[in-house]
C-alpha cells in the first residue's frame, strides 16, 4: 500500500532527534490516535537552519515528518510557514487515503514550531495544551 | 535417481557461506552442528568443493571457509557436480557404447542430462540464500497449502473437472470425493457427514448461523448474544441484525480475553435465540471454555454456535464433546486452500439458507460445487487431526521460546493474552512507545511477516477491538503485534526474528518522543 519514495523515507529517515535549546519546539497529536510528533528548529535570521524530528507513529508519520524537516531546512519561517501538506504528499508521490492526517501533523508540527519561535522572540511563553499535545 | 546426502549437505553447506559471504568465515565445525553430522564427514564434502574451485580455505586463529566467487555467481549447478560425481544419470552419456548415438534411450537420458543442468545453472546460490531467509510468521491469517492436499486437488482442476451434481460418470467421480471429504472434515470434528454443510470460506458460515437463525426463529424472540471481541465476520452480521431490528449483547472480557460465564447467563433472556462466542480468539489467541458456555446455553434452550476458524487443526475440535449446535471452520488456517469453509449444524436444528441456489448441499447452500476446494479440505483436516498433538507441541515449544526471549530481551514489552488458555502458536506482545505498523513494516524489510494491532489499515484510527475490549491501555493497543507461528516455523527462525525485533524496536524508540521523555524521567530517577 505505501510506495517505494515513502518506505525509503521510512526506512532511512533523515534529521532524526532534538536540537538542544531550539529556537523553535512543536509538539502535535496525541498518543490515543496513534501519532506524535516533535519538530525542534535552529533559526538565523528568519531563516531555518536546521531542524529535526522526533515521531511515534505509523510508516507515513514517519515519513512525512522525516521529509517535512528536509523541505523547510534552508527557507524562511514564511516560506516554511506557507508549507502545505499536499506538498509533502507530492513529495513523497503519494500516500494512501487513511494516511493523509500523517501529512497534516507534519504541516502542523512545522507551525507549531515556528509560532514557537515567534512567541519566544515577543517574550511569550508557548502554552502545552495536553489534551492535544498542540501547543497553543 | 536421488540426491546423495553428499550432494545435500554440500548444497547446505555452501548456502551458509553464501549467507555470510563477505562478513565471516565459517567453520567445518559450525556446519556439522548446524547439519547434525560429523565433522570428518563435512570435511569430505569441503574437500571436494575445494578441488572444483567452489570454496577457499582461509587459514589462521580466526579461519574458516567461503566462497570463491560471489553467491550471485555461483550457481546450483556447479555445487552439485562439484561434490555428485558430475550428475551423471546414467553411464552411457559419456561413454562409447555399443549402440552409440542413435540408441534412443542414450538420446533420451542426454536431453534429460542436460535439463537437469540447465536447470541447476539457471538458480544461482544467492537466490537460495535469501529464500531460506524468509520467515513467515502470520499463520493466523493465512497458511501455505501442504504439499499433500495440492497433490490431492490436482486431479480435480483437470481430469476429473466434472459438476458434483451431474447425472454421468464426470459428476459421479465428482460427487464420490467431496462425499468422501465430507466423511474426513466430519470425522476429524466427531459430527456425522450429514452434519456438514461446505461453504465459500468462514465468513460466509458465520453470516449463515447469524442471519439464518435470527429468520427461523423470528417468532421465538429477536434477541442475539455474542462478544466484543469476536471477528468481523460475527461483529459485522450482527450491526446488520441489529439495524433490522434484532437486539444484540456484546459480552465484555477480562484482561485475558475470557468471557464472563455469570455475564453470559444474566444476558440471557426468553427472547434469546442465539450465543455466538468463538472459540479461539484470532488476534490474542485466548481460548473460551465453549463446554460450560454451551451447558449455560442449552440449561436455557438457548442455541450455539462457536465459531471454531482458528481453533481446527490447533486445538481438538470435537463438536459432541463441546457440545455445539454450530461451528465454523475455514481450510486455510488448516493447510488446506483458500475459497472453502464449512459450517456443522447438529442434526435436526432448524436454520434458514443464506445463499439460495440449485439443490447443492441438500438444498441449504446454492452454488456449483468447489470439487478441488473440498477435496483440498478433506485432506487437509484429516492430516492435520491426524499431526494435531505432535504438531502444537512443536509449534508451542518454538513459540515459548520465542516469547520468553523477548520477555527478556526487550523492555518495555508486555504480552497480550492468557498465560496458558491460549493457541499453541500465537505470541501477542504490545511494545511501549511506538506503533505497531512501523515495527511491521521493519520486520517486512527483514523478510519477516508478521501482524499488527495498531490502526494501520483502518480508518478509523482505533486500534485492535479485541485488545481494548480487553482493557488494554489504547497507546499499548497501537503497539500491538501478533506473531503467529505454524508447523513449518523452525527454533532458528524464531531467534533470527528476536534478533530483528530488538533492532528494530531500539530504533523505532529512538525516534519516539514518548520513549525519549520516559527515558528522560528514569534517568531523572
Amino acid at each position: 500500500m505505501y510506495n517505494d519514495r515513502v518506505m525509503e523515507a521510512f526506512k532511512n529517515p533523515k534529521n532524526v532527534g532534538e536540537i538542544v535549546n531550539a529556537d523553535g519546539v512543536g509538539m502535535v497529536g496525541n498518543a490515543t490516535c496513534g501519532d506524535i510528533m516533535k519538530i525542534t528548529l535552529k533559526i538565523d535570521n528568519d531563516i531555518i537552519t536546521d531542524a529535526k524530528f522526533m515521531t511515534y507513529g505509523c510508516t507515513a508519520a514517519i515519513a512525512t515528518s522525516s521529509t517535512a524537516t528536509q523541505m523547510i531546512i534552508g527557507k524562511s519561517i514564511d516560506d516554511a510557514l506557507a508549507l502545505k501538506n499536499a506538498q509533502i504528499v507530492e513529495y513523497l508521490e503519494g500516500l494512501p487515503p487513511q494516511k493523509i492526517h500523517c501529512s497534516v501533523l507534519a504541516e502542523e508540527a512545522i507551525k507549531a514550531a515556528i509560532e514557537d519561535y515567534r512567541n519566544r522572540q515577543s517574550g511569550q511563553r508557548t502554552v502545552v495544551d495536553e489534551q492535544n499535545c498542540r501547543m497553543v | 535417481m536421488k540426491m546423495s546426502t553428499k550432494g545435500r549437505y554440500g548444497l547446505y553447506s555452501c548456502i551458509q557461506l553464501a549467507q555470510n559471504y563477505n562478513k565471516k568465515l565459517v567453520s567445518i565445525t559450525e556446519i556439522a552442528h548446524c547439519i547434525g553430522v560429523g565433522e570428518k564427514y563435512i570435511e569430505q564434502i569441503f574437500s571436494l568443493l575445494k578441488k572444483g574451485n567452489i570454496i577457499i580455505a582461509n587459514r589462521g586463529k580466526s579461519g574458516g571457509y567461503s566462497l570463491v566467487n560471489s553467491p550471485s555467481n555461483t550457481t546450483v549447478g556447479q555445487v552439485l557436480r562439484a561434490v555428485e560425481d558430475n550428475l551423471r544419470i546414467a553411464d552411457c552419456i559419456d561413454s562409447n557404447c555399443a549402440s552409440g548415438k542413435d540408441c534412443p534411450t542414450r538420446y533420451l537420458f542426454s536431453t534429460l542430462y542436460d535439463s537437469i543442468n540447465g536447470f541447476l545453472d539457471n538458480i544461482t546460490l544467492e537466490q537460495l540464500a535469501t529464500r531460506d531467509k524468509r520467515v513467515y510468521l502470520d499463520n493466523s491469517a493465512t497458511t501455505p497449502v501442504d504439499a499433500d492436499v495440492l497433490s490431492a486437488m490436482t486431479p480435480f482442476f483437470g481430469q476429473i473437472f466434472g459438476n458434483a451434481n451431474s447425472l454421468h460418470d464426470y459428476g459421479r467421480q465428482a460427487n464420490k470425493a467431496v462425499a468422501h471429504a465430507r466423511q474426513q472434515v466430519a470425522t476429524a470434528l466427531n459430527a456425522k457427514p450429514s452434519e456438514i454443510f461446505f461453504t465459500s470460506c468462514g465468513t460466509e458460515a458465520n453470516n449463515w448461523v447469524l442471519r439464518g437463525v435470527a429468520q427461523a426463529k423470528n417468532s421465538k424472540g429477536n434477541h442475539i448474544i455474542t462478544t466484543s471481541i469476536e471477528h468481523p465476520s460475527v461483529l459485522n452480521t450482527a450491526k446488520y441484525l441489529a439495524s433490522c431490528g434484532y437486539r444484540v449483547t456484546y459480552l465484555s472480557v477480562d484482561k485475558y480475553g475470557k468471557v464472563n460465564l455469570d455475564e453470559l447467563e444474566q444476558a440471557i433472556c426468553p427472547d434469546t435465540i442465539l450465543i455466538s462466542i468463538m472459540y479461539a480468539n484470532n488476534e490474542v489467541g485466548t481460548i473460551q471454555p465453549i463446554k460450560q458456555i454451551a451447558e449455560i446455553a442449552h440449561r436455557h434452550n438457548v442455541l450455539l454456535h462457536s465459531d471454531c476458524v482458528q481453533a481446527v487443526g490447533s486445538i481438538p475440535v470435537d463438536v459432541r464433546e463441546l457440545d455445539v449446535d454450530f461451528a465454523t471452520i475455514s481450510a486455510h488456517k488448516f493447510y488446506g486452500p483458500k475459497g472453502v469453509g464449512a459450517l456443522f449444524i447438529r442434526n435436526g436444528v432448524k436454520i434458514d439458507r443464506l445463499i439460495i441456489g440449485g439443490e447443492q448441499e441438500r438444498n441449504q447452500r446454492g452454488g456449483t460445487t468447489n470439487t478441488p476446494a473440498i477435496v483440498g479440505m478433506g485432506v487437509a483436516i484429516e492430516k492435520a487431526q491426524r499431526n494435531l498433538i505432535q504438531n502444537s507441541n512443536n509449534i508451542s515449544n518454538v513459540r515459548n521460546h520465542f516469547i520468553d526471549r523477548v520477555m527478556a530481551e526487550i523492555p518495555y514489552v508486555t504480552l497480550n493474552g492468557h498465560p496458558t488458555d491460549r493457541l499453541p502458536g500465537n505470541a501477542n506482545f504490545s511494545f511501549e512507545f511506538i506503533e505497531g505498523e512501523g515495527i511491521l513494516m521493519l520486520l517486512d524489510f527483514a523478510k519477516i511477516a508478521v501482524s499488527s494491532g495498531s490502526a494501520c489499515s483502518s480508518q478509523s484510527l482505533l486500534p485492535s477491538h479485541v485488545l481494548l475490549a480487553m482493557g488494554v491501555d489504547i497507546v499499548l493497543a497501537h503497539g500491538s503485534i501478533r506473531f503467529s507461528f505454524g508447523k513449518y516455523n523452525t527454533l532458528a527462525e524464531a531467534d533470527y526474528t528476536v534478533d530483528v525485533l530488538k533492532e528494530s524496536i531500539a530504533k523505532l524508540r529512538l525516534m519516539s518522543p514518548l520513549f525519549v521523555l520516559k527515558e528522560g524521567e528514569i534517568k531523572n530517577v
